[in-house]
């Protein structure tokens, strides 16, 4: 499936890749093409780039998810719209207890622990699991025919995937019992020899990290395991829905050498879970060298022609030597873009070549500018589809 | 021990060499090249006689591939160019912590390898990243044979910005979270270490872009009201330079001239040349901006395009970073 048709047809479609390779832009830019394309898109973003909420002609950018004023692009979108939200790690949390704790004081328990706002407030893996609840709520509840999920920037980790089965596992049956043996009254010698490491892990917590925080984890496991069915179901619902035939991967990545090696590592962490990878996007992978024909690349141009090209202006402009050297600087400054155009295609070339034959990958351009509106980011929407090269 | 105040850039202390501190921290936006410029300084450091140690934080591979070695653990390894680096992982670095603190060395094993205590201590809060900095203190706390630090300096990549902080506010973590133990004697020895002037600097690595910018001055406004640590310099990586600034008016004649005379490479040519140079604008508007903003030393560094760059290179860059620059006006 083309780009295309991935944002004509597809409903789920997740961007992963290294940081600072404008995949929160792409992302962005992919939901507005959809929504052009009169679907209801959401876009879930993780990273807080304030960029995006003027890019998309918002006043701001948070945890509730907003309808994006597709109007002010002047374009009929038929029926489709586009919705964004910024998914805050603490506020996503804290919505999830209220949505899901069984009555007010279990709700007010977890609220107040202090490993609970830790968990919630500054674990990194923290941002993957909460981002995957949202996503999970957004396709359950929110009748969007497209949900675009914009990951946090991972390395070799796709944490997003280990996320769902993360916090259940923080409430391993095993754990809890070790810590609150009186949910499950020690009965043969299996749940006395539980009691017995639940006493040593005790006593090892205790030594190493001092009473507060052990009671602190008494009590959130306490709290929590009332959820822990809850939590398991919805982390094996999420894992299902990651793994769906329909939901595509996309890598982005920009073609600088480092950002390449990341998403080389992505890319490989994908083929060992068996994730089918979908596209791989280069965003800002080649300066266009060539006037209306953005996606050329290559230049060949004799510089021993820059003098008589200069000789020809005059008289109406007289050749003097500063002129010679500023339209050789200038041809020089071409050639160099082109030169390095060459070698973004050898690292893009080597990112692809591993990659099973029927995974698309696409190019776009570097902007002169940063996209600060709509119409900027339907250029690069625009761009995005067009940028496809043949596999 | 009383500390001087950290962020306190025109005390004398700030007449110190970058590299005579024994903690070097870098940080910045993802994609911003802080690797790659942690790995530069290291050479150089290297080569002017010292013993830098590159610690590299997370999932990673970065110094693997900057060095092009096979490998890069949890134990210092020589990467070539006399410079020693090594990767730590929160999950590795876990088990090292207990492996310390349990009294028995069976016992610790035994825990160590028991699947579900494991899966414990990885996911507690906090936990990560305290056995992390129990890492850099030990590596800090390593003599030579001539009772010299067996690494100076200790150039930490600390990766995105939201890594840093937690670093750096772990000691107001902590102190929610914990009582008096071990781990909390640990965070306030590496903070007080961290808050140093004399010992450790941070260093912030950026783009000349709106966005990048922007979220540096916030991150040191930030860091400089939490007072956890003293700046070092601001590293602006890839500066594009056309060598055309100057002589914007004979690049405007050219390109009338082309276009009414029907010239189209001439044209392309100065076409290319407008956008290049009103790209080079915007970039020194930014760091115009850093300067503005901020009383410490902006340092520009070009744009380096090859898909590795060699030992040399890296060294040149190494040096670039360090050589003396005026610092901004900011407050």
């Amino acid at each position: 499936m083309s780009l295309s048709a991935l944002v004509g047809d597809g409903s789920l479609v997740v961007c992963v890749g290294p940081g600072g390779v404008g995949k929160t832009t792409v992302s962005a830019a992919l939901g507005l093409a959809a929504a052009r394309a009169g679907r209801k898109t959401l876009v879930l973003t993780i990273d807080p780039a304030r960029r995006l909420a003027d890019a998309l002609g918002l006043d701001g950018l948070d945890d509730a998810i907003r309808r994006v004023p597709l109007e002010r692009l002047g374009v009929d979108v038929g029926g489709g719209s586009l919705w964004a939200a910024m998914v805050d790690t603490g506020a996503s949390y804290d919505a999830l207890i209220e949505r899901i704790a069984p009555d007010e004081d279990t709700k007010r328990r977890i609220l107040a622990n202090r490993v609970y706002r830790a968990v919630s407030r500054s674990l990194a893996r923290s941002h993957a699991y909460v981002a995957m609840e949202r996503l999970y709520d957004a396709m359950e509840n929110g009748g969007y025919d497209l949900v675009v999920l914009d990951t946090p920037p991972a390395r070799n980790a796709l944490d997003i995937l280990d996320a769902p089965g993360h916090l259940a596992s923080f409430l391993d049956g095993r754990i809890v019992n070790w810590f609150i043996p009186e949910l499950d009254k020690p009965r043969g010698l299996g749940a006395r020899l539980v009691a017995k490491g639940g006493q040593v892990a005790k006593g090892l917590l205790g030594r190493v990290t001092g009473q507060t925080l052990l009671d602190e984890i008494i009590e959130f496991l306490t709290v929590f395991v009332t959820m822990r069915e809850g939590f398991i179901a919805r982390a094996q619902r999420v894992d299902e829905l990651l793994r769906a035939r329909d939901t595509a991967f996309l890598l982005v990545s920009s073609a600088s050498p480092s950002s390449a090696d990341d998403a080389a590592w992505l890319r490989d962490d994908l083929l060992r879970r068996h994730v089918p990878v979908h596209a791989v996007i280069f965003n800002q992978s080649f300066v266009p060298v060539v006037p209306d024909e953005p996606h050329q690349l290559r230049l060949q141009l004799d510089d021993a022609d820059v003098d008589a090209r200069v000789r020809a202006l005059a008289p109406e402009l007289p050749t003097t030597e500063a002129l010679l050297e500023t339209a050789h600087g200038m041809r020089a400054l071409r050639k160099a873009a082109a030169a390095d155009n060459q070698r973004f295609q050898r690292i893009v070339d080597g990112l692809v070549a591993e990659l099973p034959a029927g995974c698309h990958r696409v190019r776009a351009p570097r902007l002169d500018e940063e996209v600060r509106d709509l119409p900027g980011l339907a250029r690069l929407a625009d761009l995005l589809l067009a940028g496809e090269q043949p596999g | 021990m009383r500390v001087a105040a950290a962020n306190d850039e025109s005390s004398p202390t700030a007449e110190l060499d970058l590299l005579d501190h024994r903690f070097l921290l870098f940080t910045g936006k993802g994609g911003v090249g802080k690797s790659t410029l942690t790995a530069a300084l290291a050479i150089e450091a290297a080569a002017r006689g010292l013993r830098p140690l590159v610690v590299e934080l997370g999932h990673r591979a970065t110094m693997r591939s900057i060095f092009g070695v096979e490998a890069v653990g949890i134990t210092p390894r020589a990467v070539g160019h006399g410079v020693h680096a090594m990767s730590v992982e929160f999950e590795q670095s876990v088990v090292e912590y207990m492996a310390q603190h349990i009294p028995s060395r069976r016992t610790a094993r035994a825990i160590v390898s028991n699947p579900v205590l494991d899966r414990l201590f990885k996911a507690m809060p906090a936990v990560g990243e305290i056995a992390t900095i129990n890492i850099l203190r030990h590596r800090e706390a390593e003599r030579d044979d001539r009772g010299r630090p067996r690494w100076a300096p200790i150039l930490v990549d600390l990766d995105a910005t939201g890594h840093a902080l937690m670093f750096l506010e772990l000691r107001e973590v902590v102190r929610h979270l914990m009582g008096a133990g071990p781990m909390r004697r640990l965070v306030d020895e590496v903070a007080d270490t961290f808050a140093d002037p004399r010992r450790t600097r941070l260093n912030l690595v950026t783009l000349p872009e709106e966005l990048p910018v922007s979220e540096t001055l916030e991150l040191h406004q930030r860091i400089r009201a939490a007072r956890s640590v003293a700046f070092g310099r601001i590293f602006v990586n890839r500066v594009p330079t056309t060598g055309l600034l100057g002589a914007e008016a004979r690049v405007e004649a050219l390109h009338e001239a082309a276009r009414s005379q029907g010239d189209p490479e001439l044209l392309a040519d100065a076409v290319f040349a407008r956008a290049a140079l009103d790209n080079e604008r915007r970039a020194r508007a930014q760091i115009d901006r850093l300067r503005e903003h901020l009383a410490l030393p902006v340092v520009e560094l070009p744009r380096l395009v090859a898909s590795r760059l060699s030992g040399d290179e890296l060294r040149a860059l190494g040096r670039a970073a360090l050589a003396p620059v005026r610092a901004g006006e900011g407050a």
